[in-house]
């Protein structure tokens, strides 16, 4: 077994570990919000995996933002690569936090869906990015796939960060949990809660480096068995 | 309660059935791979 393979597996297991006690921190640990009725309060403790959802989906896009620029400079497949692996996390965990949101939304707002803004512009990501492998499997040539998929890969992006400010920008019913630097006492959160939430967080982050690996080594095996196939002359 | 069980069951659905699609499509390009490796073995030995 290859030593980056082992290491792999090593991170997948810590990562494992990290969402299991992020779980019993959540459900357990975190102290009840205050002012909100039995149903709201269950459902508040959402927020420890849906906001953490929410953040691996911006920072999946933005590494395919990325990879999308470095395949653009140096036109090298690795970066492409990155793009892909990391886009396809992105929807994934969009879909997550746009569903566990809505089941927040229930209790909390008395209905599954409103078109605020935060939603609107969050199901516009999520379309964008559906679009951006509609693109890549509508083109045979890897090449020029890679090359088209990296310039939408950049302008799609744009959406990401309005989705982020749609909150502080546009009035709406959907929560600022994280305050902005010239208001630091303006927190969603209670000090109480922020080390579960921050915990959650980073464990996120993790699991999606972890995730993001394994996709990449799955790429690196297409790239191998298309080299072998060109050796046979296929 | 029940919203956040079910809320907790989508977010751990969705990371379930990503992991299983990677899992599957790795252990059917592995196997493509080394169907391929064994024939470019074969083409090279020339048999």
């Amino acid at each position: 077994m290859a030593r980056s393979y082992r290491g792999l597996i090593v991170l997948t297991v810590v990562s494992g570990m990290g969402i299991l006690a992020a779980v019993v921190l959540a459900l357990i640990v975190a102290p009840d919000a205050a002012g909100l009725t039995a149903n709201e309060m269950f459902a508040q403790r959402i927020i420890y995996f849906h906001v953490p959802c929410a953040w691996l989906s911006m920072l999946a896009f933005g590494v395919t933002m990325a990879g999308s620029i470095g395949y653009l400079v140096t036109g090298r497949r690795s970066w492409d690569s990155l793009a892909v692996s990391s886009a396809e996390i992105g929807i994934a965990f969009t879909l997550a936090a746009i569903a566990s949101g809505s089941i927040w939304a229930k209790p909390a707002w008395n209905t599954w869906w409103t078109w605020d803004p935060r939603l609107t512009t969050y199901t516009i990501v999520l379309l964008l990015y559906i679009a951006y492998f509609m693109l890549r499997s509508a083109m045979e040539d890897s090449a020029r796939r890679a090359r088209f998929a990296a310039v939408y890969g950049i302008f799609a992006f744009i959406s990401v960060p309005i989705t982020f400010f749609s909150i502080r920008w546009w009035k709406t019913i959907h929560p600022v949990l994280i305050a902005n630097a010239q208001n630091t006492e303006n927190w969603g959160l209670s000090k109480h809660m922020r080390p579960v939430f921050f915990f959650s967080l980073a464990v996120f982050t993790l699991f999606y480096v972890v995730l993001l690996l394994h996709r990449l080594r799955l790429e690196d095996t297409k790239e191998q068995v298309e080299e072998v196939k060109e050796q046979l002359g296929y | 309660m029940t919203y956040m069980v079910a809320a907790y069951l989508i977010i751990w659905l969705v990371s379930f059935v990503l992991i299983l699609s990677m899992v599957f499509r790795q252990r059917k390009i592995d196997q493509e791979l080394a169907l391929l490796r064994d024939a470019l073995q074969d083409k090279d030995t020339g048999r």
